[in-house]
């Protein structure tokens, strides 16, 4: 920009002066004329009579107060919009203030207009205000009557919060406003952070340029999907009001838009918990339960309190997880949103109602949240603490234990328990057996190592006996033999009796023991028939009889035998060899 | 001689000694019962408690017991008595009686799985007659087998000796069956394989460990199939409409019948 200075009169550091963009107009460019008065009272203030200008608008006032290093600036400027009347060169004259009872004028400003048709610098008009007015009208209303839209990121995550924010910029005077165009943000959820029906203007500085600036709107958004989103402009209509000197005005209907924006929007990580929320920024949790001594059909406050910032609208409601013994009614919601600078957030309290319907001790199992940690840039999971509910006393509302009740048991309720057992009570050592278990298997394997003993015995006896039989049997001829030889030697002495005692006894104890007859047992017939059933022949037998009746007649009538001794002892050895010989 | 002497004497001063205690025991069980007529019910829980703490056990102290916790509202250990002077006596009328009742008045009612009718007559056979009821019965019965063994293994006469013979293995396996019941019965008073849970409710877990997963809630009176311990902790199973759970809970919140 081109400024001319000219001092023309100065006081201290304070100045006065007229400044104007460039000193070459066309014919029907508009010409913003500013005087600038600088730390002096702008007492008195008055205009040039701007000869061969038309005056379209001002003054504008503005003020401002300054403190640069220390020092104290204070301005005032007065703005003025003209117009040519003719071509040529045209000048501005001075303006003048009372400053310290002195009179101090401003430089006056000489410019050259040239015409209109030479110079046509047609913009296009986009936005072209009031139809009668012409093109440079509108870049004049343009430069000094703007909208911006502001985003404060350009990259978020899906759910993060992007903050957008509408603002109207102005140096003119504007009546009234209203907004044409108001933006849809698809793709996002939207919580308003500012949306003004009245404007409170403030002054800011653009580019080093001074406005009066409003925050039309401000708004919170959260995208819901992932990709290159558009954040839609705001149009707006302003009724803009230029004063044409003393108390007259024209108004201009100026319609305007904000450019648009664009931002990025991510996905989230891909490591996204089972029960993660859909909230992204901050989130604490905190699960409380009014009281954890219960009686039961007393009511009990289950509180799960959200506070964070992001957007809690999408946080679902837990579903705590009871036992069946509890009645839980459906939750009841409190929220308040609230906002730290534009940063969008709130709190969110669930209440559940629950009554135990018996006693007991239960366990409200943990509730857990997750969410989207912006400045952890990961996930974070919220855990509540297990609670530990104790429940007393009986419930009037539900009687469970009639539930699969048979008729035998419904006769059975209204009954009494039995009395009890008086009397001797018989006691017994708990887990007592009758004896300690290894007498007892003692005492039961005793029959059969008894049974056992005494058929081995029964066993061995048999085989002794069979034994001696037999040796009996096989020294039968033997011990005949000693016998007829003790008989011989009482014959030899002439002793009959002893002959033919020990001659009977050898035969006897010789058929006994070959025989396997016992000598009480044994008898003559006997002896014979034992005999004859070995197959011995007649004729022997004959000889045997004949011999023990000689040995017998001798031995109890003696007188009655005729036999000599020498004769019946040769018989008895003839018949105990032939004996010996058939029966070995 | 001497010796001998010396051990009948001995074996009659234990045997007094014992005779003199039974006496004390009966007074405690005296006190106990008068308590329970006073309805003065925690004294008489106390007195029976105190009974069975020195392992002086009847049906009768059971179901008295479980009368006195009954009274005072105590089901669970109502329950756990009733079930102990069952398990002692199978054929105490009254205490199953009371039993039904003080099942009526909990919350989760596990119904008996029915079992096989025949299952159920030998149970009651075998639990009918007391371990050493049983042994000494066994005993007996090798003991006349081995009368009719000396007649086999003596006799002359081969008939005799036969018959004597199929008697003898008659007794000797009539003794084995005895012995058999007697072994399942000694089982049956001596290990515990049910228990009844004495607390309000509690939490099942998956584990014994007590961070581990809640499966599901017992409550008082629940009887429960145990199946093994660990670190002060049991495993139980229930019978359920769905079929068999099976979890962990703590031994202290069982009482094992």
């Amino acid at each position: 920009m081109l400024l001319l200075l000219a001092f023309a009169a100065s006081a201290q550091t304070g100045s006065f002066k007229a400044i104007v963009s460039k000193t070459t107009f066309a014919e029907n460019e508009s010409i913003q004329v500013t005087f600038s008065i600088e730390n002096m009272s702008d007492r008195n203030f008055a205009p040039p009579d701007f000869r061969g200008f038309n005056v379209l608008s001002g003054p504008m006032k503005g003020m401002s107060n300054m403190n640069i290093n220390g020092v104290r600036t204070s301005s005032v400027t007065y703005v003025y919009l003209l117009q040519a009347q003719a071509p040529g060169k045209l000048t501005i004259g001075p303006a003048s203030i009372e400053h310290n009872g002195k009179t101090v004028r401003s430089n006056s400003i000489t410019l050259t207009i040239t015409k209109a048709g030479s110079r046509n610098n047609n913009s296009g008009g986009g936005n072209n205000g009031g139809g009668n007015e012409n093109v440079s009208v509108n870049d004049y209303l343009n430069e000094n009557l703007f909208v911006r839209l502001f985003v404060d990121k350009k990259e978020v995550y899906k759910g993060e919060q992007v903050t957008a924010t509408y603002k109207l910029y102005r140096k003119l005077q504007v009546d009234q406003y209203s907004i044409t165009q108001a933006p849809a943000f698809n793709g996002f959820w939207t919580i308003d952070i500012e949306d003004s029906k009245t404007i409170d203007f403030d002054v800011e500085t653009l580019n080093g340029v001074q406005y009066y600036v409003a925050t039309v709107r401000k708004v919170a958004l959260f995208a819901q999907k992932t990709g290159e989103l558009e954040i839609d402009p705001m149009g707006l209509e302003c009724m803009v009001v230029v004063p044409t000197g003393g108390w007259s005005y024209r108004k201009f209907q100026h319609k305007f838009s904000s450019g648009k924006a664009k931002i990025t929007v991510k996905p989230l990580p891909g490591n996204q918990p089972a029960d993660f929320s859909g909230l992204v920024g901050e989130l604490d949790m905190q699960v409380t339960m009014d009281k954890t001594n219960a009686q039961t059909d007393d009511p009990i406050t289950l509180s799960i309190k959200y506070s964070g910032k992001g957007n809690l609208k999408f946080l679902e409601n837990p579903q705590p997880e009871l036992p069946k013994d509890f009645e839980m009614f459906d939750p009841k919601l409190s929220e308040r949103s609230t906002r730290q600078g534009n940063v969008v957030g709130g709190t969110r309290q669930i209440d559940y109602l629950l009554i135990p319907r018996r006693a007991g001790t239960y366990k409200l199992p943990p509730i857990t949240t997750s969410y989207f940690d912006l400045k952890k840039g990961d996930y974070v999971t919220l855990r509540s603490p297990e609670i530990v509910l104790s429940v007393k006393g009986e419930s009037s509302v539900t009687t469970p234990a009639t539930t699969g009740i048979n008729k035998e048991e419904v006769e059975l309720l209204g009954k009494d328990i039995r009395y009890i057992e008086t009397g001797e009570p018989e006691l017994t050592t708990e887990g007592s057996f009758v004896m300690p278990l290894p007498l007892y298997a003692g005492v039961y394997a005793t029959p059969f190592l008894l049974f056992y003993g005494l058929l081995a015995f029964k066993r061995k006896r048999d085989k002794e006996l069979g034994n001696t039989k037999l040796m009996k049997r096989r020294k039968a001829g033997k011990v005949a033999a000693k016998r007829l030889k003790q008989a011989e030697e009482r014959m030899n002495a002439q002793d009959k009796r002893g002959f033919y005692d020990e001659l009977l006894k050898a035969t006897w104890g010789y058929l006994s023991d070959k025989l396997g007859i016992p000598p009480s047992d044994m008898n003559k017939d006997m002896a014979l028939n034992a005999l004859r059933a070995r197959s011995i022949d007649e004729a022997q037998l004959n000889e045997l009889g004949i011999m023990l009746d000689t040995a017998e007649m001798a031995l109890y009538a003696p007188s009655t035998v005729n036999e000599s001794l020498q004769q019946t002892y040769d018989r008895a050895t003839a018949i105990i060899d032939q004996l010996e010989n058939s029966l070995s | 001689m001497k010796r001998w002497l010396i051990h009948i004497a001995m074996l009659w001063v234990c045997l007094s000694a014992a005779a003199n205690e039974t006496v004390d025991f009966t007074a405690i069980y005296n006190t106990a019962n008068d308590a329970y007529v006073a309805k003065d019910y925690q004294s008489a829980i106390e007195g029976y408690e105190q009974l069975l703490s020195v392992g002086k056990v009847s049906p009768a102290v059971y179901y008295n017991l479980g009368n006195a916790y009954f009274r005072v509202g105590s089901m669970g250990f109502a329950i756990l008595n009733y079930e102990r002077a069952l398990k002692l006596e199978p054929e105490h009328e009254d205490a199953a009686f009371n039993l039904k009742l003080a099942n009526l008045q909990i919350n989760d009612r596990v119904e008996p799985a029915t079992e096989f009718i025949l299952i159920t007559w030998f149970n009651k056979l075998v639990h009918g007659r007391s371990a050493s009821g049983w042994g000494i019965w066994a005993l007996a019965a090798i003991w006349l087998a081995l009368v009719i063994g000396v007649l086999y293994i003596f006799s002359g006469n081969l008939a005799l000796r036969r018959v004597a013979f199929a008697f003898m293995a008659m007794f000797i396996v009539g003794s084995v069956v005895l012995m058999g019941f007697a072994k399942i019965q000694y089982q049956y008073e001596n290990v515990t394989t049910k228990g009844i849970i004495t607390v309000t409710n509690t939490y099942v877990k998956a584990a014994p460990d007590q961070s581990s997963t809640d499966l599901f809630i017992l409550r008082e009176g629940t009887k429960v199939t145990l199946m093994g311990t660990e670190n002060g902790w049991q495993k139980v199973k229930v019978a359920d409409d769905a079929g068999d759970k099976v979890g962990w809970v703590r031994e202290d919140v069982l009482g094992l019948i």
